[in-house]
């Protein structure tokens, strides 16, 4: 009884005496939205403030100490900063791996009313729209459960794109103004002169 | 007597004024926050129609209808389409200490907005506005030793049961509350300091003297948390004794703003600390109290003004804040003054109907005078002025002026959001003469016009049936959409308003804030 606990005694000195390695944080690609960095060996973590409906990218390289458990832990805060709209849905793909186990959705004001994943993919919709915050996962430390993410290997660099949908009015006011756009850009494209 | 001069100390005190709670917000929440903080004051003062009154327009928000509250089921009040709300500190709930929430709830404000960890924690102070008892019991936070209390003793038969408490919104939820000062007589407004407390104001006039020698009238000072620091229980007696409504800091200059609800007997004051690099304790080492005249109309009346009508003013000395309150004869007839009233007038100090909400945005002190509207007996004696002081330049401007219930209903608190709305809470009534029927006391929008639109409406109408099922024992029965609203004050990231309902309620409220103008 006495080797195989010398043994995990000798693994974990080991481990402690190791340079820390954990998945690392190389900034983010697209977004306009204020950000924080919260991942730590084996977990995945940020915060966004979203002020525009700019999707966020954010990149990170794997490290073999955030997969001693096969899999990386995925949590986040994600703040409505919008002004005029609640989020309507909110959708999350990877560059590389997959989901796995998807835990808890917490909105604050808002209520769940899908949260679905395939693959690199997953989405969660709100039957009442958020104006305040929603919690992915345990990001507040108060008993939520920790997302998944699967297939990860170490050196990997991993990419999260993170999109706040907002109401359909919304939507429809983006795309009336991005019409008139268009619009004022025919308008004032030089016409041709016929020979 | 007079000073024409604004008076502003170096402007690099601010940042020593902002060096607490404000602090703390702007290192907490930059971006987004920081953008909305730039746009406060929407120019209220300089696009305001020169006409005769104010008018009721179409809200941007849309049309109100009874929303349900996400905590009880029932609908509370009545919100545009796309707002909701939580409910929490109810009359008579238990609170985090055990003891019963008192009722009454009044003047609000945010002491503290913070990170703690990846939380997102505001602390809130609440005043309740009851004023006495028979029964000592009924003193709030009385039977326990670490709640602060001014005054235990009796004034003629009654215990002065006013008082305090502080609430904790974490995360978009309510967390907790507890009593934390008790023993004064009736907090109406008062107002928020930048470093993390909270003014109590004792809103009575009165030169009465307890059992335990102790007078009422004054200012107190209440922490953010008192289990680090109680609260000081020695009014701050320089900032006068008067039936004080709101106080307001202008934390550019760490100057005060005061108004009193005394009816015909009253100004607009000013209060110049002796230390005023703020920090709790500090309103305690005493300052300079004034009052706001007309220049070259002393003793002026400034009852009955018209939409945009305009007053170049000047700062009177108050020789003794702490005076009592005694007959006197002014220029609309004899009135009892307070102390810090007759100070002021006997230096040409002005005369409002009665004044009541305070706030200090981007320069210009915004205040409400519930009380008068029109010198013409067939119009509502209660509809209501708000006035603009510019601080730059000391011109007073009436920028709201109602002479219709249904336009603006005896504007009481009043609040600045973060993105420059001010928002007045209703405390009139529903007696004619009225436009149209007044089926509730709403909260209001002032838009840069000097028009008014309704952003919410009391709708709470329950039977004790009702409030049982929901476990609301203690809550007031019966229809009280004509009760006051009171305490509203915005998150500093502009994202909630809290607010309360004067039966007995407080709400935090979220939704899409910039389809208008909050």
């Amino acid at each position: 009884m006495k080797k195989p606990l010398l043994s995990l005694a000798v693994a974990a000195a080991l481990l402690a005496a190791m340079p820390a390695h954990a998945i690392s944080f190389n900034g983010v690609m697209g977004g306009d939205s204020e950000f924080r960095d919260f991942s730590t060996d084996g977990l995945l973590s940020f915060d966004i403030d979203f002020s525009s409906l700019a999707p966020m990218t954010l990149n990170y390289t794997i490290d073999a100490a955030d997969l001693i458990g096969g899999s990386l832990s995925f949590n986040a805060l994600l703040a409505n900063f919008l002004g005029n709209a609640g989020f309507e849905g909110l959708s999350f793909s990877l560059s590389t791996g997959t989901f796995g186990n998807l835990g808890t959705v917490t909105p604050q004001f808002g209520a769940v009313s899908a949260i679905n994943f395939n693959g690199s993919n997953a989405s969660v919709n709100f039957s009442q729209p958020e104006f305040l915050d929603v919690a992915i996962g345990n990001s507040l430390n108060d008993g939520g459960v920790n997302w998944s993410i699967n297939g990860l290997n170490a050196g990997d660099s991993l990419s999260i794109t993170v999109a706040a949908v907002p109401e359909p009015e919304t939507y429809a006011l983006l795309l009336s103004g991005l019409g008139m756009v268009g619009w004022l850009s025919r308008r004032r494209r030089p016409q041709a002169v016929a020979a | 007597m007079s000073d024409q001069s604004n008076g502003h100390p170096d402007l690099s005190r601010r940042s020593m004024l902002l060096g607490g709670s404000a602090a703390a917000i702007t290192a907490a929440f930059t971006g987004p926050i920081t953008a909305m903080a730039n746009t406060i004051d929407q120019g209220y003062n300089a696009s305001c129609s020169p006409a005769d009154a104010s008018a009721l327009v179409t809200s941007p928000y849309g049309p109100t209808a009874p929303v349900n509250d996400m905590v009880t089921g029932l609908p509370l009040i009545e919100l545009p389409a796309g707002f909701s709300y939580k409910s929490y500190g109810w009359r008579g709930d238990i609170m985090s200490d055990g003891l019963p929430t008192p009722g009454n709830h009044d003047g609000m404000g945010v002491v503290v907005s913070r990170r703690v960890g990846r939380s997102n924690e505001i602390i809130l102070v609440r005043n309740h506005e009851q004023s006495t008892s028979t029964n000592a019991a009924n003193i709030i936070g009385g039977s326990r030793s670490n709640v602060a209390k001014y005054d235990t003793g009796l004034t003629g038969s009654d215990y002065q049961i006013g008082g305090n408490t502080n609430l904790v919104f974490r995360d978009g939820n309510w967390a907790e509350s507890y009593a934390t000062f008790g023993g004064i007589y009736r907090p109406c407004a008062g107002g928020a300091s930048s470093w993390g407390s909270w003014l109590s104001n004792e809103e009575i006039g009165s030169n009465a003297i307890s059992s335990e020698g102790k007078k009422h009238g004054y200012i107190f000072e209440i922490p953010a948390d008192t289990s680090l620091n109680a609260a000081n229980v020695n009014p701050i007696r320089d900032m006068g004794r008067m039936a004080h409504e709101a106080s307001a800091l202008d934390p550019d200059t760490g100057y005060w703003y005061l108004t009193e609800d005394a009816g015909n007997a009253n100004t607009l004051y000013r209060f110049l600390p002796n230390n005023i690099n703020g920090g709790l304790g500090s309103l305690h080492e005493g300052g300079r109290l004034q009052g706001l005249a007309v220049r070259g109309r002393p003793g002026a009346d400034l009852r009955f003004p018209t939409l945009c009508q305009e007053f170049q003013c000047d700062w009177v000395e108050i020789a003794d804040p702490d005076a009592d309150r005694a007959s006197m004869s002014t220029s609309v007839g004899t009135v009892t003054g307070s102390g810090p009233f007759r100070g002021a007038y006997a230096n040409g100090g002005a005369i409002f109907g009665a004044n009541e909400g305070c706030w200090v945005a981007n320069g210009v002190v915004f205040f409400t005078d519930k009380a008068t509207s029109s010198a013409t007996s067939s119009l509502p004696a209660r509809a209501g002025v708000i006035w603009a002081l510019d601080l730059s330049t000391l011109v007073l401007k009436a920028i709201f002026v109602s002479r219709d219930r249904v336009v603006g209903n005896s504007p009481d608190n009043i609040c600045v959001s973060p993105r420059g709305g001010l928002l007045f809470n209703e405390d009139g009534g529903n007696s004619s003469p009225t436009s149209q029927p007044i089926p509730s006391q709403d909260l209001k929008v002032l838009t840069p016009a000097g028009n008014s639109y309704i952003f919410a409406r009391n709708n709470y109408n329950f039977t004790r049936a009702q409030l049982d099922a929901v476990g609301k024992t203690g809550a007031t029965t019966g229809n009280q959409r004509n009760t006051e609203w009171a305490g509203s004050v915005f998150s500093p990231d502009g994202r909630v308003l809290f607010v309360n309902i004067y039966t007995g309620v407080t709400l935090a409220i979220t939704g899409p804030w910039t389809k208008g103008s909050l």
